[in-house]
């Protein structure tokens, strides 16, 4: 069971692409692997048929947001919804569905009540009924923080990583609350313990490799801030072994070689930002797009 | 005072930007006693006399043509020292070139306008977006230019109200298609207003489009996918233009969907240079080399993308100096599930995303903004910000598009080193429209700034900013009454203010803050006590210092003695 969740969340956060949302943060990451479950013992409250962790549509629904047809999940996960009102694991599949649409605002009430629904349930039936519910607080976070709730997003971040310490992609979520707040200091001890999460390797075939990327991105983010233009670029060059589709870092890479007055340099980083966003399918094409 | 009463601000906040954020600039001063300063406004557009709607094809929007919204002026029309008020107005898909018209009122004082367009002789019927005041042939009365979709316009002001459509005699039509910021500054140096004209894109409005999907909603289709146009650039030749698009190397551009322009000298080598917002593709900084030649530098400087590197879709933009390091800074505003982008101007040249730093970013996400404009609301020392909002999908909704298409009006307001959300269920800021554009300036001579707004097929809003009255502000106006000179509101002016160690710049730019006009006056708040010192940059370099008080209008002349 925990194999089957593990490896389906990981896809879930994997077709996240952060290019996806405008501001260009990125969203959901790789939950922990081996999150051990809350301490809760509240009892039960519901007396509805349970939908069970193997429910086809909860299956349909979540393989589908997992293949990146969240739009299709939609309503699979509503009539899970509709079937079990009062199961917080259905308001999760739902909430997942929204959110995945880039839907922040729709979701969470959805994520909020799968959360305070799974701490409603016997923790020693929780893992069987909601086997996902611990990381229900990490996609709350990034919801929350994209309808621009920042103490919102610090909150869930924070339950999560209270639950699971080893939530790298929390910790990571604190960091950007905190550079949005601009408490520098707490976002780089923040990315520190991202970090700490994830293996040292910076490879790119490394599987935590993207995560490790990030994290690094935005100590070069930090460095930035600080006006410290060539530790920037070392940091992001790192970020760039570790996850070199991750175009907008090349895009930063490119910025910094033209203020250290290396053009040459920053024009050869566009190129790889191009070529990044290529290989992803976010082509920088202006005004040829089809969509907004 | 009617209007409402928000969080205190701190009195000695001048103090704290003074010593954190403007560096050696800057002296240290001693915290005045104060009473707590506060933002508030109330609408007064009832008893104000400007009772229109601003049109724009019709409600709901269908055509991309429907969503923008046109521009206001503020233009001195008479030099009676009051600004009165323009608004070029749209026009409908079944005529474009037929609206209702363009409307001008007098400002007769105390926030009361009297409707003068019949005698003014305007009459001006063409889907107008963006709109320009000042002289452009040189007489000392302030004239329109109107970036229209189709034919462009001028209006030459002929005195005692009266204008004149002097569009063919100037070459001022252009070239079609639809132009929509625009912005009058001397750009060669030769003392006469030259004129950028951004514009958007090709589109029939004969020809429905086929819907684009957005969050997997169908939504009106456009800009991407629909060709962009290049932006134009006209030359002042004394009696008319001249097309210098080519030339002065804008039309070598790649074109973007431009949608505002400001025109201000960001490089401080005392040239004019541009920047121009752009919808849904990097914006552009027309840096100028001189003898009207420009070279686009946005991507290598650091301002055609956030530091995430996306290109946003600009709509409207604001200037100040909000680091203190006597550079213009940029404020930009963009569209919802984006964050607005503030970009510090660097004294190396290059431009930094500071949103987070600011705290710009996250109040914004859920909002469509476009005018947007920087400006002591609170006479605190500091410049606040002041948005309008509304969303271009008559279909968008919270639960759909993270936001809604009625949206609020969003002031931050400036609090040592960071703006914060005005938080109040006062009308003039909560109450959703779908808003564009906007013009802010001392409309009542009260010395603090005072708005109109404009909504998409809505109403007019006038607003009035209820500070306390008390004599803590100064009023900037400049005069260039020199035979030899054009510019004579001084157009491209620096103006620095200090009062008790404190020092403020202001910027008289070209353009505006979405498709409209900045006030041509300079309006600063002093919570010090002590006398003003002014130092004036004039268009030519030349420095003028005058010594004045609190509390009052000073205008500068550049040719007395």
């Amino acid at each position: 069971m925990r194999a089957w969740l593990t490896t389906l969340l990981a896809v879930i956060a994997g077709c996240s692409d952060p290019a996806d949302d405008r501001g260009g943060v990125p969203a959901a990451g790789t939950p922990n692997q081996v999150a051990p479950e809350p301490s809760s013992s509240a009892d039960s409250v519901t007396d509805q048929p349970l939908p069970p962790p193997g429910d086809d549509r909860a299956r349909v629904a979540l393989q589908l947001i997992a293949r990146n047809h969240p739009e299709q999940a939609e309503p699979v996960a509503r009539a899970l919804r509709s079937a079990y009102p009062d199961q917080p694991r259905a308001a999760f599949v739902l909430a997942l569905s929204l959110h995945k649409q880039k839907r922040y605002g729709d979701a969470v009430p959805y994520f909020e009540e799968a959360l305070a629904g799974a701490n409603a349930i016997d923790s020693a039936q929780r893992a069987q009924q909601f086997p996902e519910h611990v990381h229900v607080a990490h996609f709350l976070g990034w919801a929350r923080y994209y309808t621009g709730d920042l103490d919102g997003a610090r909150g869930a971040f924070a339950s999560h990583v209270a639950a699971v310490p080893t939530a790298g992609d929390s910790w990571y979520g604190i960091a950007v609350v905190e550079i949005d707040e601009d408490q520098i200091d707490a976002a780089a001890a923040a990315l520190e313990r991202a970090l700490a999460c994830l293996p040292d390797a910076e490879r790119a075939e490394d599987s935590r490799s993207r995560d490790r990327g990030k994290v690094l991105a935005r100590q070069g983010d930090l460095a930035l801030r600080a006006d410290r233009t060539q530790d920037a670029v070392d940091l992001y060059r790192r970020a760039l072994r570790a996850w070199p589709d991750h175009y907008e870092v090349w895009a930063k890479v490119a910025r910094c070689y033209d203020r250290l007055g290396d053009t040459t340099a920053a024009d050869r980083a566009r190129v790889e930002e191009l070529n990044a966003r290529e290989r992803v399918g976010r082509i920088l094409d202006g005004p040829k797009g089809s969509t907004p | 005072m009617s209007g409402f009463m928000v969080v205190p601000a701190m009195v000695v906040r001048a103090i704290v930007v003074c010593s954190v954020l403007h560096g050696p600039c800057m002296a240290q001063a001693p915290a005045p006693a104060e009473p707590a300063r506060t933002i508030g406004f109330t609408d007064v557009t009832a008893a104000s006399g400007v009772h229109a709607s601003m049109t724009s094809g019709v409600q709901p929007s269908s055509h991309i043509l429907e969503v923008k919204g046109g521009g206001l002026a503020l233009i001195d029309l008479d030099d009676d020292g009051d600004l009165d008020l323009f608004m070029p107005n749209g026009a409908t898909l079944v005529d474009p070139t037929r609206g209702p018209g363009a409307r001008l009122w007098r400002n007769d004082g105390g926030l009361r306008f009297t409707d003068i367009t019949e005698a003014s002789g305007i009459t001006h019927r063409g889907w107008s977006f963006g709109v320009a005041a000042g002289d452009i042939d040189g007489d000392r009365r302030d004239d329109l230019f109107i970036a229209c979709f189709g034919r462009n316009a001028l209006w030459l002001n002929r005195g005692g109200g009266r204008f004149e459509d002097a569009t063919d005699a100037w070459g001022a039509a252009g070239p079609g298609g639809w132009s929509t910021g625009c912005a009058l500054a001397d750009l060669d140096g030769d003392s006469d207003l030259d004129l950028y004209i951004a514009r958007y894109l090709s589109v029939d409005p004969a020809k429905p489009l086929a819907p684009a999907m957005f969050k997997g909603q169908p939504v009106i289709n456009g800009p991407k996918g629909l060709a962009p146009l290049g932006d134009v650039v006209l030359r002042n030749d004394g009696d008319h233009f001249t097309d210098v698009t080519a030339p002065s190397g804008v039309g070598a551009v790649p074109p973007g969907f431009g949608l505002n322009v400001i025109a201000c000298d960001v490089t401080g080598d005392g040239l004019m240079d541009l920047f121009v917002g752009n919808d849904s593709s990097g914006n552009h900084l027309l840096v100028n080399e001189g003898n009207f030649k420009f070279s686009e530098r946005a991507r290598h400087l650091g301002c055609r993308t956030n530091l995430e590197g996306i290109e946003q879709a600009t709509m409207g933009v604001a200037l100040g100096d909000l680091d203190g390091n006597g550079r213009p800074d940029l404020h930009t505003t963009v569209f919802s599930s984006d964050t607005n982008s503030l970009f510090l101007n660097r004294a190396d040249g290059f431009w930094d995303d500071r949103t987070s730093q600011f705290g710009t970013g996250a109040p914004s996400r859920s909002l469509c903004g476009w005018a947007t404009i920087l400006a002591d609301l609170d006479h605190d020392g500091d410049e606040d910000l002041f948005t309008v909002n509304g969303h271009v999908y008559p279909n968008a909704t919270k639960a759909a598009f993270d936001s809604e298409y009625l949206q609020p009006r969003l002031v931050l307001e400036r609090k040592g080193n960071r703006f914060s959300p005005l938080r109040s269920d006062a009308a003039w800021l909560s109450e959703p429209h779908r808003d564009r554009t906007a013009v802010f300036g001392d409309l009542d001579g009260d010395g603090d700034v005072d708005a109109v707004i404009g909504e998409l097929n809505g109403p007019l809003r006038v607003l009035r900013n209820d500070h306390d009255g008390t004599a803590d502000w100064l009023v900037v106006s400049l005069r260039d009454t020199r035979a030899s000179s054009r510019n004579h509101r001084a157009v491209g002016a620096m103006i620095t203010i200090e009062q008790d160690g404190l020092v403020q710049r202001r910027w008289l730019a070209g353009g505006g803050p979405f498709q409209s006009t900045f006030s041509p006056d300079a309006h600063v708040g002093l919570p010090g006590k002590g006398s003003v010192k002014v130092t004036v940059r004039w268009p030519d370099g030349f420095e003028q210092v005058a010594m004045t008080e609190p509390g009052r209008r000073l205008v500068l002349d550049r040719g007395a003695p």
